[in-house]
């Protein structure tokens, strides 16, 4: 059973305003995974549009669309003997995750893990910070650097010197 | 700051904040974290904010050193941790701190501040290890704690996760751990009625793992009304044998290794997903098949279970009760076998008791072990077994889509059973074998099991047209 003070909120429906000037209509119960969105809401400070100056249109509706896929309207309401059911959407989603965190390009992902660190939406930054801790798991430093572009502006002693202070890392 | 689009090759990680880079190095191993630290200025210092802290003597010990040089080396591995590490950590919280470190009295101060240091930093999940890595998991032999949990500890109330190995503790000082999800122990002996008192202090613990803990005069009794306990670990811990006893309504994962006894399940265990049973410990053979029934016939509900090699060949011995056959819900069974003839009545009856097996996976364990180690077993002809009279039974009709076996070496046992699940296996679309890389020690070596492996994936009948055979 959901509560009475829940349902009062269920249908109401935030403005968001992404940093290119879109308007994002959200629901209120999907937007509450946001803890950014979630003390706004709990400050009473939702009227108009919210503006979200670091997420642009295409990172927010991707937020907006795993924020879709991960609200649940009716949490409370489900009785327990549904818990198996629960397991298998449990794997659903994890597949469903996965899938929508590898189907990003680099720019994507990157304003993503921007986007959804600003919003506060940890399931989506965990997700997003695993999908690029995968990818530099298990890489040399020089694979590391050649893979995200990055300059080393180490002097060749200066490099010498942290590998000396860091000896255990590299054994 | 709004951020903007740039078509150039960005480098992606280089412009994110050192919080979020910190965030995100958090996910790899510890050692390799601190590695990023060569890549560039930038990244010279992220690794310092990473607040999952996982310290091992390990990173500074080679094991052929001599004990003295080992010694020294942990005075490094020590001093790193605290007068290097912990200086320049720049996170405000901790999530995770693991100290994984065999000699903590000799460097009482420093492994007392360091835990200091986390709890200090609300640590939320603490691991702290110090046992010691050449003690032998399948020994008899019972260890004991070589640390005291520090008494400050035990005011601390943020703990969510706990995991205590060969650390000495007072169950009666849990009081304050009320917020506790998860529990580890290991490696230690349990005072008198310390599981009780445990679960009556951490009534929201999920996840409570065992392994190696022993008090030779208690039965282990993990009860308690309302228990939320979802997963539950068992390794080859030492108690008063005879009777386990499990009161916890909501478990999903039990995993258990160690001697056979009577499981006394007093809840209906509606939302058990997996189990994993290991009964190498067991010498003793008479009389505990029926116990296995039971305790088999309690884990009804299980999708996914592995078994081990007493088990196989224990179980046919015994009285098979009527009821059993219907119950199972078992979709993925593994078999930890080494694939002798002492052991294939227990697979076939495993088979039929799993009428809706969808994926069987067959774990080879080299060497074979026998039970009971002094009778020599009763060794069927495999041939006779596998191909005359054979009933088919039916989740090979109708259910089984997968075979998978692991450490292949077509031996003539495994050709047979193979032989037998893909002829009459007819809705069977994959098998997988994943070739052993050990000799067998009679000359057979990866290249050759390769070969047996690609003629069985040219030459097999099979029931199903659908079938792929893949080798890895």
């Amino acid at each position: 059973m959901s509560t009475p003070s829940s349902s009062v909120f269920s249908y109401r429906v935030l403005k968001l305003k992404s940093s290119d000037g879109e308007i994002f209509e959200v629901k209120q119960t999907v937007a509450v995974q946001s803890g950014v969105l979630k003390q706004m809401m709990e400050d009473g400070c939702t009227e108009g549009e919210i503006p979200l100056n670091n997420v642009d249109s295409p990172t927010l509706a991707k937020i907006i669309e795993w924020c879709n896929k991960h609200h649940d309207d009716d949490v409370e309401g489900r009785v327990l003997s549904q818990e198996k059911e629960k397991e298998k959407e449990k794997a659903d989603m994890k597949r469903w995750e996965s899938e929508f965190i590898d189907a990003l390009n680099r720019d994507e992902l990157y304003f993503l893990l921007i986007g959804s660190n600003y919003m506060n939406i940890k399931e989506l930054l965990d997700c997003a910070a695993q999908k690029v801790a995968g990818m530099v798991k298990g890489k040399t430093p020089e694979a590391i650097r050649e893979m995200f572009n990055i300059q080393s502006d180490f002097t060749e002693e200066e490099e010498k010197a942290i590998r000396k202070e860091n000896q255990w890392a590299f054994n | 700051m709004a951020a903007e689009r740039i078509n150039s090759r960005r480098d992606i990680i280089s412009s994110l904040p050192c919080e979020l880079l910190s965030y995100i190095f958090g996910f790899l191993p510890f050692k390799e974290a601190a590695r990023t630290s060569i890549l560039s200025t930038k990244f010279r210092h992220i690794w310092h904010g990473i607040d999952r802290i996982d310290l091992q003597e390990n990173y500074f010990i080679q094991d052929d050193e001599t004990e003295r040089n080992k010694m020294n080396q942990r005075r490094e591995f020590i001093n790193f941790a605290f007068h290097c590490w912990s200086k320049n950590f720049t996170a405000k919280t901790i999530n995770a701190f693991s100290l994984a470190f065999t000699r903590p009295r000799n460097f009482y101060v420093e492994t007392y501040n360091l835990i200091r240091f986390s709890v200090a930093r609300n640590v939320k999940a603490l691991t702290l290890d110090f046992h010691n890595p050449i003690w032998r998991e399948d020994g008899l032999e019972n260890h004991g704690g070589v640390f005291d949990l520090p008494v400050f500890v035990y005011s601390y109330q943020g703990f969510e996760s706990l995991k205590l190995f060969s650390c000495n503790f007072l169950a009666s000082e849990f009081r304050n751990y009320t917020a506790l999800k998860e529990l580890s122990l290991g490696w230690i002996q349990l005072g008198p009625n310390s599981v009780r008192t445990l679960l009556m202090y951490c009534p929201l613990l999920e996840s409570f793992s065992l392994k190696k803990c022993w008090n030779i005069h208690e039965r282990l009794d993990i009860s308690r009304p309302n228990l939320r306990l979802k997963n539950l670990v068992v390794d080859r811990c030492n108690f008063l044998s005879g009777l386990v006893r499990i009161q916890a309504p909501n478990l999903r994962f039990f995993k258990y290794s160690g001697k056979v006894a009577r499981f006394n399940f007093e809840s209906r265990l509606t939302y058990m997903q997996e189990a994993e049973l290991d009964f190498g410990q067991q010498s003793e053979f008479s009389g505990v098949a029926d116990l296995l029934y039971d305790l088999i016939d309690q884990l009804f509900s299980v999708r996914v279970l592995t078994v081990c090699s007493f088990l196989l060949q224990v179980i046919p011995i015994g009285e098979e009760p009527l009821d059993l056959l219907k119950t199972l819900n078992v979709r993925h069974l593994t078999l930890k076998t080494s694939m002798r003839s002492f052991e294939f009545d227990g697979i076939i009856f495993m088979l039929k008791c799993c009428p809706l097996l969808e994926t069987l996976t067959i774990n080879n364990l080299r060497p074979a072990r026998i039970f009971p180690d002094d009778v020599p077993p009763f060794e069927l002809d495999p041939e006779e077994f596998w191909t005359n009279n054979l009933i088919v039974h039916r989740c090979i009709k109708t259910s089984l889509k997968v075979v998978e076996v692991l450490g292949f070496q077509g031996t003539g046992n495994e050709i047979l059973m193979l032989h037998y699940l893909i002829s009459f296996g007819s809705v069977l679309e994959e098998v997988n074998l994943y070739l052993s890389e050990e000799d067998d020690g009679y000359g057979g070596n990866s290249e050759q099991y390769l070969q047996i492996a690609e003629s069985m994936q040219r030459d097999i009948q099979r029931a199903s047209h659908r079938l792929r055979i893949y080798i890895y």
